[in-house]
């Protein structure tokens, strides 16, 4: 009996004793400290009105923290990963004009972003904010997603928006419109930037960069660029404030089905996905100037008016990628600079041997630039580097449904003063956009987000 | 890395179709000289009979009597009080056999089989299999779908005398398991589980049992997500659509790979024994199970299998089963289990850390056993302590509760020997502890959607009846008897306490019917 006993004791004392489990090599959070700094010139402003968010890549969490009088933002307990940094400072109009002396009717937002931040350990970080350049040009809509492939028109009714921001008459005549190149991968490697693993365009074959000018910073490198004509007055397309003009891929009703280039048929099954851009003010045609067999779906509508290609290095029409791998910029012409033409052009940095079928881009200043709106894939797996630098848009938007959705970015409306509304351009498109379920071509009031 | 292994789906179609072959044999012989419905309608003869298949080696020395039976059920479960990783309405139609056969004074057989069906309704955050939330490596989605599932379940064991005081067994227990979901993201489930458990005993002259048996065998699961409306996965629009991955009890990836394969190892121990004296008999087991889990990514994506994950989860089980000679006789039950793991590779540490114990006493005194009225009243106690530690996202999770039953039940034997039996169990469960921590800067998907919910479920105090009525003829199958029995239970938890914004607490009464026959043979 005493054996049982102690056989039975042992049993229950192995039990007891057998779950202590050792934590050894316990991993741990981490925490991320960033260094809010908003200067222009030699005046800081004070950031402790700033709002900042970041944004777990892995997971999708995101957190948000006020800025303080320091400027030190702590996060101090996070899952270590890569993060996506953004943070928002709105000056006043008052501030600034008696800090810089500079008068401005309006509030001055700055904006600092850091995309793929590596937080796997305890990381501190300094965040520059910055005012973007606001022009009086802007973005109004941008359909990039296209509409279904089998029902729609997948990317054949693409267009861009754009609105005359101002409180004057403007003229579209020489106004350019661009693709902006970027990598289409995350891999890292000698020739792409350590973190964000976009192009060091800095290593780009010949390339010349202006005194105290940042090649990955100051210049946008674009793979396309096009221009409303100008018949030499630079008065022939009035766009009134409040107004915009509609720039198609090509310009035809795109709910109804028609005859392509060749005879070729194209079939529109559902309309309702759609739009009609038989009444666009301009759209793209590449016929003449790709020559060959023209293009099926690059039909030319006479009653609207063709760009001009300034730039082309690929492809049969404007196409803008419905997947949300692209950026696209927007600027007027100015005298006081170098013609667009005489640009130089330069190969992405990876084209170690530059030969006559090597495609270069064209190296644009960012002080050319009016606007500039960046999209991405709404899967965090599916994006690529962001390809603008902060200074033209420190976070990148999407539509929600992504490609071939029908959605469309619209930026949204500021406030309306006389009747005129004035939209919302910070330089942060995940703040100054929305989206529209179907996009809109109307420009009336229900092509607009308040 | 490893090479790919498939699932050895062939392998379980022959073993299910030997162990029919025997189950059959054994019935057959079971007729010949035993009811085992005499054994089956006390509370103390199923404990039993429970313990003793759960621990197939003791039957060579105690039972000496054939014994089979069957039954087939359908049940309804609809639960408003639950977590959300539950479903709110479940289904089941099964069949479970079981049986013992003394083929001579050496050769003893026995075997279980279960088969059930499944159907879930209202079931989110859980894109699983047999496995719970406490082994990490799962799917998940917010959106609520239904489910069907199938799983086999079969254990067969054969012992042999060698020679006295020796004796031999090998006991082999398969599981097979299949799920489906019927709404994006839709998931595909295979998981089977095999484990050979050999044992030497020693039967001393005085019929006292020492069984030492080694544990061995392996598992594999392949789960699939896949979505028939790929717009579904590619946007942001209705995220409620997107699957995540849990790798712990708050680190989690949204729309991470779409496949996991997962490969078990067991290895393990257990003593089993019988200390008989005249007036009474103590059964008592001990077994630790090491169960190495690896998850790994899908082959189609990359050439060579990448362990993602590791959880290794050791389980120590004590089992004590006292029950005394007398007519009126008393039962005693002991069981506590603790299960302790933690994660590795996928942090390049150990991030995710699991603690459980479970403690169940049962008392159970019978009365006027040799009436024709007969009584049985007990009472149970079941204890349970439950922490989750998920060390990068700092989600810690500690619960522990107390659940009090009163099992009471009344038989009457009628003149043709038709029996009737009324079971009432109220219970009581009391929430001792239930702390959430998590920091602000740490909450997310898996916090909002499954810690919060199952922090509310396991902060209140729940109570909860079922009854049960059986009644057993001999009248409509010759030389067998039949019983068919209803059983419903219900369940209400207290009121709610404070909820966090934009989260969601299900709560309500939670009711559950069963109905279904037993063959006795």
């Amino acid at each position: 009996m005493t054996r049982n006993l102690i056989i039975i004791a042992l049993l229950i004392v192995s039990v007891l004793s057998g779950c202590k489990k050792s934590e050894e090599d316990r991993v741990r959070p981490v925490s991320l400290q960033l260094t809010l700094k908003a200067v222009e010139g030699d005046i800081s402003f004070d950031v402790s009105k700033a709002s900042i968010k970041i944004t777990n890549r892995t997971t999708s969490g995101s957190y948000s923290a006020a800025g303080t009088a320091t400027g030190k933002v702590s996060f101090a307990s996070v899952t270590p990963g890569a993060y996506d940094v953004s943070a928002t400072l709105v000056v006043s109009a008052q501030e600034y004009t008696q800090k810089t002396g500079v008068f401005t009717e309006e509030d001055i937002t700055f904006n600092g972003a850091i995309e793929r931040l590596d937080v796997s350990t305890d990381t501190e970080k300094q965040l520059d904010l910055v005012i973007g350049k606001v022009g009086n040009w802007v973005f109004k809509q941008i359909y990039y997603a296209g509409s279904d492939v089998t029902k729609g028109a997948t990317f054949r009714d693409q267009f861009l928006e754009i609105y005359n921001n101002s409180n004057t008459v403007l003229y579209a005549d020489s106004l350019y419109i661009g693709q902006v190149e970027g990598k289409n991968n995350n891999n890292s490697g000698q020739y792409f930037l350590p973190g964000s693993n976009q192009y060091d365009w800095s290593q780009s074959h010949d390339i010349t960069v202006g005194a105290g000018m940042d090649a990955n910073k100051d210049y946008v490198y674009a793979n396309t660029v096009f221009m409303v004509p100008s018949d030499g007055t630079g008065k022939k397309y009035p766009v009134q404030p409040g107004q915009s003009i509609i720039i198609a891929a090509t310009a035809v009703d795109h709910t109804a089905s028609y005859t392509g280039n060749g005879n070729t048929s194209v079939v529109i099954t559902d309309p309702s996905l759609t739009v009609n851009l038989s009444k666009a003010d301009f759209e793209t045609n590449l016929i003449s100037y790709l020559g060959g067999t023209p293009y099926k779906y690059d039909i030319d509508n006479p009653n609207v008016t063709n760009m001009d290609v300034t730039y082309f290095i690929s492809g049969n029409d404007m196409v803008l990628k419905a997947n949300g791998r692209d950026a696209f910029i927007l600027f007027k012409a100015n005298p006081n600079l170098p013609a667009v033409k005489s640009l130089p052009t330069v190969a992405t940095p990876d084209q170690r041997e530059i030969t006559a079928a090597t495609k270069k881009m064209l190296q644009i200043p960012v002080s050319y630039i009016d606007d500039a709106v960046e999209v991405m894939h709404p899967t965090e797996s599916q994006r690529v580097p962001k390809r603008l630098p902060t200074s033209l848009d420190a976070v990148r938007t999407f539509v929600p449904a992504g490609q071939y959705s029908s959605q469309s970015l619209v930026r949204k409306t500021l406030k309306t003063v006389n009747g005129r509304r004035i939209l919302k351009d910070t330089n942060n498109s995940s703040e100054d956009f929305g989206y529209l379920n179907k996009a809109d071509v109307s420009k009336s009031a229900s092509s607009f987000i308040d | 890395m490893r090479t790919a292994q498939a699932v050895p789906l062939i392998f379980t179609m022959r073993y299910f179709s030997l162990f029919i072959l025997l189950i059959c044999c054994s019935q057959a012989y079971a007729q010949r000289n035993y009811q085992s419905d005499s054994v089956l309608w006390s509370i103390a003869g199923e404990q039993k009979m429970q313990y003793l298949f759960g621990h197939s080696t003791l039957l060579q020395d105690t039972a000496r009597q054939n014994f089979g039976d069957l039954t087939i059920y359908y049940d309804l479960k609809n639960r408003n009080y639950r977590t959300s990783q539950q479903a709110q309405k479940t289904a089941v139609a099964a069949f479970e056999a079981r049986g013992v056969n003394y083929l001579s004074d050496k050769i003893i057989i026995s075997g279980t089989f279960s088969y059930a069906k499944i159907w879930e309704d209202s079931l989110a955050y859980f894109l699983g299999g047999l496995d719970d939330n406490r082994i990490p490596g799962y799917f998940y989605t917010p959106k609520a779908g239904k489910f069907e599932r199938q799983t086999y379940d079969a254990q067969a064991h054969l012992g042999y005398k060698i020679n006295s005081p020796w004796q031999a067994d090998l006991q082999a227990n398969y599981t097979h398991h299949w799920s489906t979901r019927s709404v994006d993201p839709r998931m595909e489930l295979y998981s089977m589980k095999f484990l050979l458990k050999p044992s030497l005993s020693y039967v001393s002259p005085n019929q006292q049992h020492f069984s030492l048996s080694g544990i061995w065998g392996y598992g594999r699961g392949q789960t699939d997500i896949s979505y028939k409306n790929r717009k579904l996965n590619d946007g942001t629009a209705l995220p409620e659509y997107h699957h995540f991955t849990s790798f712990g009890y708050g680190y989690t990836k949204e729309l991470d790979s779409t496949a996991l394969r997962q490969y078990d190892q067991y290895r393990g121990l257990e003593l089993a024994g019988t200390w008989n004296q005249p007036s009474w008999t103590l059964y008592w087991s001990t077994s630790y199970l090491k169960r190495n889990n690896e998850n790994t990514n899908d082959v189609r994506h990359r050439q060579h299998y990448q362990i993602k994950q590791t959880f290794n989860l050791d389980q120590i089980d004590l089992d004590l089963l006292f029950t005394d000679k007398r007519i009126n006789n008393n039962l005693l039950r002991f069981n506590l289990k603790t299960a302790n793991g933690h994660d590795g590779v996928y942090h390049r540490g150990k991030n995710y850390f699991l603690n459980q114990w479970n403690m169940a006493l049962l008392y159970s005194k019978a009365f006027a056993s040799g009436s024709s009225s007969r009584k049985e009243a007990g009472i149970s106690v079941q204890g349970a302590y439950d922490k989750r530690d998920d060390a990068l996202t700092e989600h810690l999770a500690v619960r522990r509760w107390i659940d009090v039953t009163v099992p009471l039940s009344w038989s009457k034997i009628g003149k043709s020997a038709d029996r009737f039996r009324v079971q009432l169990s109220p219970s009581y469960k009391f929430a001792l502890t239930n702390r959430l921590e998590v920091p602000d800067s740490q909450i997310n998907a898996f916090t909002k959607g499954i810690a919060y919910p199952e922090f509310y479920y396991y902060d209140v105090d729940v109570f909860a009846i079922q009854t049960k009525l059986s009644y057993l003829t001999a009248r409509i199958v010759k030389k067998s008897k039949m019983a068919f029995f209803v059983d419903f239970r219900f369940e209400s938890a207290a009121s709610s306490k404070q909820i966090v914004v934009g989260s969601q607490a299900f709560r309500g009464q939670n009711t559950n019917w069963r109905m279904g026959v037993n063959f006795y043979l």
